[in-house]
């Protein structure tokens, strides 16, 4: 009867070590591959950084970084270590890297008149890294650069491979993503600030200033190389509006403390 | 765009185009002084050669160009005043100390919580949308407002002005 139970006992020991070791596994596969979009984030970045630096005004950043995390918690992904940066740079631009990697230029915040419209871009940005629709391409490419690797018995050296990767990433930096990712973005930004409390129309008035912008200009072609024009985003966002959004499409308390910390600091 | 200082929010004083001609005087800080048809003013370092802001004789011969294109004598090209084109994402050489500067401006979601409390900012439950559809399967997406909207739609009927001319089929 002992012995029985004895062995009862050590079966139930041995299927709780598996299940614990099953679950042990998934979370650190799942951590493991975080760190390995982050990792790919972290890379993106560099090379941002190293086209343009980041803002001396320690303060701006904050207030970019304050909204960022305020919008970015209404998204799926709100446990992701969010960093948000200011570039120093004329140019209207607005970029993120995976892993939670949001950077936005001084142009950019020079052109907008409200932290509703920050948290616009802010939202677009956000999206694009919860959707991973950076990481999805890098992880593809990644894992067939490792097939080809693989059946040239592994002739490459690693820093080959590194190289590939950094043309990859800068290819898609410059080249952009699909339509219908900058699209749901869109769609995403709209309903992140929105549930951040910021009016879900500003997005409209955002795109708006896009379209007022000259695409030839020096500053901003990389924005237009890289993006649908933002009268098409327009229609895209208009489409997929529905009457509950009223609710939404007031501006919010917060609206005039961007003049405050951005428009000082810009003149 | 030369601009009359070192920083970003002095005036331009003049337009560099692309791959011109200029003579490197000297650099302060991420700022290179420089001069394009007798006009001269700051351009960002970046937007010209390492090897020729390095360059420490003034008017002198200057090195690879910043677009790849090898500088023949003494010729350096700007590559947009702006330093944040495809080109330059493209060549410049990554920037990890930057990296690990941004990193400490990171803020926290407590922080961030309070910020938005400073204002009373509202969080709403909206759920994401879909793409679009056509219009009959449209009319019947779900968004899930929890709000009542009513009075909310009385009191922003001032705001479509601002909107766009297709206001009436939202």
């Amino acid at each position: 009867m002992i012995g029985r139970r004895s062995a009862m006992l050590a079966v139930r020991s041995l299927l709780l070590a598996f299940v614990a070791t099953l679950v042990i596994g998934c979370v650190a596969a799942r951590a493991y591959a975080q760190s390995e979009e982050q990792e790919a984030g972290e890379k993106i970045v560099a090379i941002y950084l190293g086209a343009a630096p980041l803002v001396d005004d320690v303060e701006l950043n904050r207030y970019v970084s304050l909204v960022g995390m305020r919008v970015a918690d209404q998204s799926e992904r709100g446990s992701l270590e969010w960093t948000f940066g200011v570039l120093d740079s004329d140019s209207v631009n607005a970029f993120s890297a995976p892993g939670g990697y949001v950077l936005l230029t001084r142009g950019l915040l020079a052109l907008l008149d409200s932290e509703d419209e920050l948290a616009a871009v802010l939202g677009h940005e956000v999206a694009h890294i919860t959707r991973q629709h950076h990481w999805k391409i890098i992880k593809q490419q990644k894992d067939a650069a490792a097939i080809v690797a693989k059946m040239q018995g592994n002739m490459k050296g690693g820093n080959e491979l590194f190289t590939e990767m950094n043309s990859l990433f800068s290819d898609m930096m410059t080249r952009g993503l699909d339509k219908g990712a900058e699209f749901e973005a869109d769609r995403d930004a709209l309903i992140l600030a929105a549930n951040a409390g910021y009016d879900c129309s500003a997005i409209l008035s955002l795109l708006e200033k896009l379209d007022n912008l000259k695409t030839d200009s020096d500053g901003n072609s990389l924005l237009f190389q890289t993006h649908p024009s933002p009268a098409e985003r327009i229609e895209e966002v208009i489409s997929v509006l529905t009457p509950e959004m009223d609710a939404c499409a007031v501006a919010s308390p917060a609206a005039q403390r961007y003049r405050q910390y951005v428009h000082n600091d810009a003149g | 765009m030369l601009m009359s200082a070192p920083s970003a929010r002095s005036e331009g004083v003049a337009s560099v185009p692309k791959g011109a001609e200029i003579s490197i005087q000297a650099r302060k800080g991420l700022w290179a002084e420089i001069c394009y048809q007798e006009v001269c003013g700051w351009l960002r370092v970046t937007a010209v050669s390492r090897d020729a802001a390095n360059n420490s004789s003034s008017t002198t011969s200057l090195a690879a160009l910043k677009s790849g294109r090898e500088g023949a004598g003494n010729a350096v090209s700007s590559t947009g005043v702006r330093g944040l084109d495809a080109e330059s994402i493209a060549v410049d050489q990554p920037d990890y100390a930057a990296l690990a500067e941004l990193k400490t401006r990171r803020v926290t979601g407590t922080e961030s919580a309070e910020f938005a409390a400073d204002l009373s900012l509202e969080t709403r439950t909206f759920a994401l949308l879909s793409a679009p559809e056509p219009q009959v399967e449209r009319d019947g997406a779900a968004v899930s407002g929890q709000e009542d909207p009513a009075p909310l739609q009385e009191d922003t009927r001032g705001s479509k002005k601002k909107r766009r001319a297709s206001d009436d089929d939202w």
